[in-house]
C-alpha cells in the first residue's frame, strides 16, 4: 500500500469516529434545545389557563384538544410544575409517539385543579434523521475531496522523494559517480538526502580506497619478488648440492606463484576499473583458430582429439586483450583438466560459443568455480583464479557464461 | 655487448648485473634518471635495460631523450605496472621489448640477446655452437650439416639454452618462456620435459652430442664442456 494511501485511509477513519461522536452531540444538542423550546410553549399554554380559571372562566370551556383540567380534592398534596416524556397514542400517525407532558397542580378560587398538556413540535426520529443524512453528506464529501487532494498533494510534496529512490536504483558503486539527488524544501526529505548522500560518497571512497589497496599491493609486490627470483636463480648457479637445490627450486617455484596471484588481481581490478573497454567488432572466429592453434602442441603432448565447428565471421564487441585471456584460460582449463586420451569439443555460432571437455567429475558445485581461488583439486598447483577472471571479463563484455557438469563432460557456454 | 641498466632498485640491479655480466656483457648501473641522462651522454650502450618508475623522473622520458638525440641502442622496459598503456606507450617511443617485474634472469638475457641481434644483425644471424648451426632468419637448424625438423617450440628452446649456455633453466622458467605469460594455468611441468626430451633425441639423431642435461630436481642446462 502506497504511503499517501495510508495516510488517506487512517484521515478517513479517524474522521468518520469523530463525525460519529459529532453526531450523537449534536442530536443531543438539537434535542434538548427543541425540549426547551416545546417545555416553554407548554407552560405558557398552562399560564393561559391559569389565568383563565382565575378570571372564572368555568375548566371545562378551557379543556380542549391536549389540554387537560381536572379537579383534586383539597386534602391532596399539591404539586410543581413537572416535565415528563409519555408515549401519546397520535391519530393521523397510527402510532404512539414519544411526547413532552408538563403538569401542574394549583388551588384556583378555592378550587384544586390539575392542570396538564403534552404535544411536540419536532418528532425525534426526525431529528435522528437529519443529523445522519448531514453527517454522510459531510463524510462524503470528505471522501471525494481526500482522495482528489491526496493523489495531486502526493504527486507535488512526492516527487523529491519518488527522485531520491529513482537515483538510488541507478545508484552503481563501479561507476563511481556521486550520487546526485534533486533538491528539496521538505525537512525529512532534506535529511534524508544529506544521509544519502553521505552514505553513497563514503561506500565511493571505501570501494576507491579498497581498489587502490588491491592495485598497489600487488604492484608494490611485484619489485621484491623479482629480487627474490634473481637471487635464487643466481643462487641455482653456484656451487650447490642436490638436497639445497631443491629447496631452492621451492622456494623459486613459491615466488613464482605468488607474482602469479598479484598478476592475476591487478588483472582483476582493472576489469573492475574498466580499462578494457573497446567499441571494436572482433572477428571472434579468427581469434579462436589462431588460440585453438597456439594451444595445438599440448594437445598432442597430452593426445587428446580436439573437434571443432567454428562458424566464420562470427564479430563480438570485445578488447582483444580480454578475448586472449578469456579464450587462453578456458581453452587452458580443458586441455589441464582432461583425462589422457580426452576429447574437447569447440563450438561457435554467431552467438554462443560451446567449449567441453572431459575430465574428473566435480568436487564442489559448478557455479561455484567461478568464485576467486576456488579449485576443484586444492592440492593442485594452479592459483585458482583463471575462472574468475574470465567471469568477470564476461561480465563486463555482456556476455552470459554458464558451467555444467554432464555426461562426463564440463560444458562452459557463452552466450552473447 | 654493452648493457646501461637502468634501475632504482639496488638489489634487483645487483641481481641484472651479476647475472649479465657471468655472460661477458660489460654493464653499467643507474639508478636514477639524472645518472641515466648523463650516461647516456657520455658514453654508447648496445642495449639498454629501462625501468620505467624511477625516483626522480620517468623512464618514458629517457626513452623520449635516446629518441630524440638518436642514440642507437635497443632498449628493453622492464616495468613492475603490468600495464598495457605503458607497453604500447613503450614500444611506441621506439623501445624494442617489453618485460614484467618479476622476471627469470635468463628471460631477461634472452630478449636482450633477441634485441641485439634484431638490431645490429638485421636478424640475418648465424649462431654457431660446436657441431650446431643455426640461421635465425629462416629458423633453419643444422647438426653436422644435418637438418633438423624442429617445431616452433624445439625451435625457440634451443635457442633459450644457447643463449644461457652452462646456465640451469629450471622448468618453470622454460614454459614461461615458450609460452608467455597467460597460459600459466596449463603449466604442467610434463609439456616442458616432453620438449626437451624431443629436442635432445633430434640433436643425438642428427650425430650431435648431448649437450642438454637434467639437472636432478631443478631442470635443465646446456652444459658446453662435453
Amino acid at each position: 500500500m502506497k504511503l499517501i494511501q495510508k495516510f488517506t485511509l487512517w484521515y478517513l477513519v479517524i474522521t468518520f469516529i469523530v463525525l460519529i461522536i459529532g453526531g450523537v452531540f449534536a442530536y443531543h444538542s438539537i434535542k434538548s434545545e427543541v425540549d426547551y423550546e416545546q417545555v416553554r410553549y407548554l407552560r405558557k399554554n398552562i399560564d393561559f389557563t391559569i389565568r383563565e380559571l382565575h378570571k372564572g372562566v368555568m375548566p371545562d370551556s378551557l379543556s380542549q384538544n391536549r389540554m387537560e383540567i381536572s379537579e383534586l380534592a383539597m386534602s391532596t398534596p399539591r404539586t410543581k410544575l413537572v416535565v415528563a416524556d409519555t408515549m401519546v397514542y397520535t391519530r393521523y400517525l397510527r402510532r404512539k409517539e414519544p411526547q413532552l407532558k408538563v403538569s401542574i397542580s394549583r388551588v384556583i378560587n378555592g378550587h384544586h385543579y390539575y392542570i396538564s398538556t403534552y404535544g411536540a413540535i419536532v418528532d425525534t426520529h426526525d431529528i435522528t434523521n437529519a443529523v445522519v443524512k448531514s453527517i454522510s453528506t459531510i463524510f462524503l464529501i470528505m471522501l471525494v475531496v481526500t482522495g482528489l487532494v491526496s493523489i495531486l498533494i502526493s504527486r507535488k510534496v512526492l516527487s523529491p522523494f519518488n527522485k531520491t529512490l529513482k537515483a538510488m536504483q541507478q545508484f552503481r558503486l563501479q561507476q563511481k559517480k556521486p550520487l546526485v539527488l534533486p533538491a528539496t524544501r521538505t525537512k525529512e526529505f532534506k535529511r534524508l538526502n544529506s544521509f544519502l548522500s553521505l552514505m553513497t560518497n563514503k561506500a565511493l571512497k571505501d570501494y576507491q580506497s579498497l581498489k587502490e589497496f588491491t592495485e598497489n599491493a600487488s604492484h608494490e609486490m611485484q619489485t621484491p619478488l623479482a629480487i627474490i627470483m634473481g637471487k635464487l636463480e643466481l643462487l641455482l648457479e653456484s656451487d650447490i648440492d642436490d638436497e639445497q637445490a631443491k629447496l631452492i627450486v621451492s622456494a623459486h617455484n613459491a615466488v613464482e606463484k605468488l607474482s602469479k596471484v598479484g598478476q592475476s588481481l591487478t588483472l582483476m581490478t582493472k576489469l573492475d576499473n574498466r580499462e578494457f573497454e573497446s567499441q571494436e567488432m572482433l572477428d571472434l572466429s579468427r581469434v579462436l583458430n589462431d588460440s585453438l592453434f597456439a594451444f595445438q602442441e599440448l594437445l598432442e603432448m597430452k593426445s587428446l582429439s580436439l573437434e571443432k565447428e567454428i562458424e566464420d565471421d562470427v564479430k563480438v564487441k570485445i578488447h582483444p586483450l580480454l578475448v586472449n585471456i578469456l579464450l587462453n584460460n578456458l581453452i587452458g582449463n580443458a586441455i589441464r583438466h582432461n583425462i589422457k586420451g580426452g576429447v574437447i569439443f569447440v563450438k561457435l555460432t554467431s552467438n554462443i560459443l560451446e567449449i567441453s571437455n572431459s575430465g574428473e567429475p566435480l568436487s564442489i558445485p559448478a557455479e561455484k568455480m567461478f568464485n576467486r581461488f576456488v579449485k576443484n583439486n586444492q592440492s593442485n598447483e594452479s592459483v585458482g583464479l583463471g575462472l574468475a577472471i574470465v567471469k568477470q571479463i564476461c561480465e563486463q563484455s555482456n556476455i552470459d557464461i554458464s558451467y555444467e557438469y554432464t555426461e562426463n563432460k564440463h560444458n562452459i557456454r557463452l552466450v552473447f | 655487448m654493452k648493457v646501461l641498466v637502468i634501475e632504482d632498485n639496488e638489489e634487483l640491479a645487483q641481481n641484472i648485473t651479476s647475472y649479465l655480466t657471468r655472460e661477458g656483457y660489460i654493464c653499467e648501473l643507474a639508478t636514477n634518471y639524472f645518472q641515466a641522462i648523463d650516461k647516456l651522454k657520455s658514453f654508447k650502450y648496445d642495449c639498454i635495460a629501462l625501468d620505467i618508475l624511477l625516483p626522480d623522473g620517468n623512464g618514458l622520458d629517457i626513452l623520449t631523450h635516446i629518441k630524440s638525440e638518436k642514440i642507437d641502442s635497443g632498449v628493453l622496459i622492464i616495468s613492475a605496472k603490468n600495464s598495457l598503456d605503458d607497453k604500447v606507450n613503450g614500444l611506441e617511443l621506439g623501445a624494442d621489448d617489453y618485460l614484467t617485474k618479476p622476471f627469470h634472469l635468463p628471460e631477461l638475457n634472452a630478449r636482450l640477446k633477441a634485441i641485439y641481434r634484431r638490431k645490429y644483425l638485421q636478424g640475418a644471424y648465424e649462431i654457431r655452437f660446436n657441431e650446431i648451426y643455426i640461421h635465425t632468419d629462416n629458423m633453419e637448424v643444422s647438426v653436422n650439416g644435418n637438418m633438423l625438423d624442429l617445431t616452433r617450440k624445439e625451435y625457440a628452446l634451443l635457442l633459450y639454452f644457447l643463449t644461457n649456455q652452462n646456465r640451469v633453466l629450471t622448468r618453470q622458467t622454460i614454459a614461461e618462456h615458450l609460452w608467455g605469460d597467460y597460459t600459466d594455468n596449463l603449466l604442467n611441468f610434463d609439456f616442458v620435459y616432453q620438449h626437451v626430451k624431443n629436442l635432445r633425441k633430434k640433436i643425438v639423431q642428427a650425430d650431435g652430442k648431448d649437450y642438454i642435461e637434467t639437472v636432478y630436481g631443478l631442470g635443465y642446462k646446456l652444459n658446453t664442456n662435453k
